[in-house]
């Protein structure tokens, strides 16, 4: 039976064999697909890359948090802490403790050194007060956040507006009392 | 795709292990070190504390054993190698009577962002971002002890050597003090059972202690709580003092209170203070613009005094060399008022007693009020120019009357003239006078 077929086929190959096929339709298909293979091998590179790109930059965020991280252990220290610089509400503390003796100054008026014995001895206190405070800024520079200085710098701060309406209060006291009848 | 994957898990394992390499340099060193000293009984001990709780315990063994609690953390591997090693070598300076300990043993320490810098005393430095030490000190309890501490708590046994402290911002709680105590201390609480003499420099510092001997303080912004104190030597500014019982006192001060419920004999200098005491014997006080507030007193000397107020329930005797705009109200006199000069005063003596000897007032400005027993006889002589008398004839003999322009000169007997009746002798200018009979 095959051998039949085989020798019909061979026989009748011309006029079987009378589609014929439509080259350009096949190069135009071979062409899209190479193109698409093309596009497609294009895209996995640039992912490629781009993966490359995103480990290359973490590398080097690490690679300079670990320097600048060893870099500043060797830095030198600023010169002076603020409270602010430790906490923003301790900083807005003593600003309004700073505004409010800037006022009772103001109100006190002058900045001389007084004759007046008493008020001379408050004088050299509001004085002492500085060396006080400029000590425990030191302290806080050294130890750093500590709750007994901060108590200590905030003390001093009252200290000194108690001491300068002692002052202001002597100062009345001086001119409307111990004047007026003894002079 | 493949070598895709392989690469994405690389990445990760990558930043992982730069990431643990990095959290890993951060090692914490928890430690305890110790020192022994064999010591005399009586060893002068040194200690310089800072920024370290402190706890101090007796012991009848010679021996000085200190104890030093280490937590760091934030350190690098080598830091922490050199910091233990340091500490595993360091050495305090001792000889038989004499040990130094200090437990600041870093040339310099700074602290930014949560991250401080240590240079040792080697000059080695290191870096780390906790830093606490505790420290755990046995002594002889015989020991000398000069202890200079600075932001810490201590706490200490009863000790029986000379106590020297130089405290700053620390909280001490102590048992009793066997010997005398030096004590400068700013910024602090401390606490004692007894103590025997103390000299003190104390500034806006809290003490308290149960009993001391003889105390003498300087002091600023400061409070002082006792029972029983011996002699006591006070120069105070702003001060809050307050005792059970006293022996004897001086007390020269501004702007600052005392009470008490019994003392002996007080010298006070004093300028807008407050003293109040119940029970006193005799003061002698040079003041202004103060408040005296006493119950029961014997004798009372104002040698100056400026815009006080004197209070007394009972008083024996009140003598004033010198005063202006004073305030004394006594409720009851036992025997003599004496005012050498007075301007603008106001005298109120509710009650004299039948034993008074006298009053004698030179004043300016004046207003006199006394209380006398409807049976007590007495002598009244006034020279006042612009005198304003308020006193009741009935049963008083006129001797003298004289008013001439504004000046009076009176003399009168009330009751019966006997020798050495109690006189009351007002001289002066613009006072006023009244004698109240009860």
């Amino acid at each position: 039976m095959i051998s039949e077929l085989e020798k019909y086929l061979k026989e009748n190959r011309e006029n079987l064999d009378t589609d014929k096929p439509d080259q350009l339709a096949i190069w135009e298909g071979i062409r899209a697909e190479l193109d698409e293979n093309k596009k497609l091998s294009g895209n996995n590179h640039r992912r490629f890359l781009f993966n490359w790109n995103v480990a290359a930059a973490f590398i080097l965020i690490l690679g300079l948090a670990y320097i600048i991280s060893n870099l500043s252990r060797n830095l030198p220290a600023e010169n002076t802490i603020t409270l602010s610089s430790l906490d923003k509400s301790l900083g807005q503390r003593e600003k309004e403790y700073q505004s409010y003796i800037q006022v009772t100054k103001q109100e006190l008026g002058s900045n001389e050194f007084s004759n007046d014995p008493v008020i001379y001895e408050i004088q050299t206190e509001i004085m002492r007060l500085d060396t006080l405070y400029n000590q425990s800024i030191n302290d806080l520079n050294e130890i750093g956040y500590n709750e007994r200085i901060i108590q200590t710098i905030f003390s001093i701060y009252e200290q000194k507006i108690f001491l300068l309406k002692l002052m202001i209060l002597e100062t009345k006291k001086k001119k409307s009392h111990e004047n007026k009848y003894l002079l | 795709m493949k070598t895709n994957t392989y690469c994405k898990y690389y990445l990760v394992l990558l930043a992982f292990l730069i990431s643990s390499s990095l959290y890993a340099q951060s090692k914490t060193l928890q430690k305890t070190y110790s020192w022994k000293y064999s010591v005399s009984a009586d060893v002068n001990l040194s200690f310089n504390n800072y920024d370290c709780d402190l706890n101090i315990q007796t012991w009848d063994k010679p021996t000085i054993e200190y104890k030093l609690q280490v937590t760091v953390t934030g350190l690098k591997p080598e830091d922490s190698e050199i910091l233990n090693n340091y500490l595993e070598n360091l050495s305090f300076h001792t000889s038989a009577n004499r040990v130094t300990i200090d437990n600041r043993f870093w040339n310099e320490r700074n602290t930014r962002n949560n991250k401080t810098k240590l240079e040792l005393r080697n000059g080695e430095k290191i870096t780390l971002t906790k830093f606490q030490i505790s420290g755990e000190l046995k002594v002889p309890t015989g020991t000398n002890l000069i202890l200079d501490s600075k932001y810490s708590n201590i706490e200490m046994d009863d000790i029986y050597g000379k106590l020297n402290l130089k405290l700053y911002n620390d909280k001490l709680y102590a048992g009793n003090v066997g010997s005398n105590l030096s004590l400068e201390a700013k910024y602090s609480t401390i606490e004692f059972e007894n103590i025997k003499d103390i000299t003190a420099d104390l500034y806006n510092t809290d003490m308290e202690a149960k009993d001391m001997g003889n105390l003498k303080i300087d002091s600023k912004y400061s409070k002082i709580f006792c029972n029983e104190v011996q002699n006591v030597d006070l120069n105070s500014y702003n001060d809050k003092l307050v005792f059970e019982s006293t022996e004897n006192v001086s007390f020269d001060a501004k702007y600052s209170s005392f009470i008490a419920k019994k003392s002996k004999m007080l010298k006070v200098d004093t300028y807008n203070c407050t003293m109040v005491i119940d029970e006193i014997e005799n003061i002698e006080i040079d003041s202004k613009y103060s408040k005296f507030e006493f119950k029961n007193g014997g004798n009372c000397t104002l040698s100056s005094s400026f815009n006080d107020g004197v209070k007394y329930l009972n008083l024996n005797k009140l003598k004033i060399y010198e005063s202006k705009y004073g305030t004394y109200k006594i409720e009851e006199l036992t025997d003599k008022l004496e005012v050498t000069d007075g301007y603008s005063d106001k005298f109120e003596i509710i009650k004299t007693s039948m034993n008074l000897k006298g009053i004698k007032v030179n004043e300016k400005y004046g207003k006199i009020r006394i209380g006398i027993p409807e049976q007590l006889d007495f002598h009244l002589k006034a020279r006042i120019k612009y005198p304003k008398l308020n006193i009741d004839d009935a049963g008083v003999t006129t001797k003298i009357k004289i008013l001439e322009n504004s000046d009076l000169e009176y003399e009168g007997i009330k009751g019966t003239e006997i020798e050495n009746m109690p006189l009351i002798r007002i001289t002066g200018y613009n006072v006023s006078l009244t004698i109240n009979e009860y």
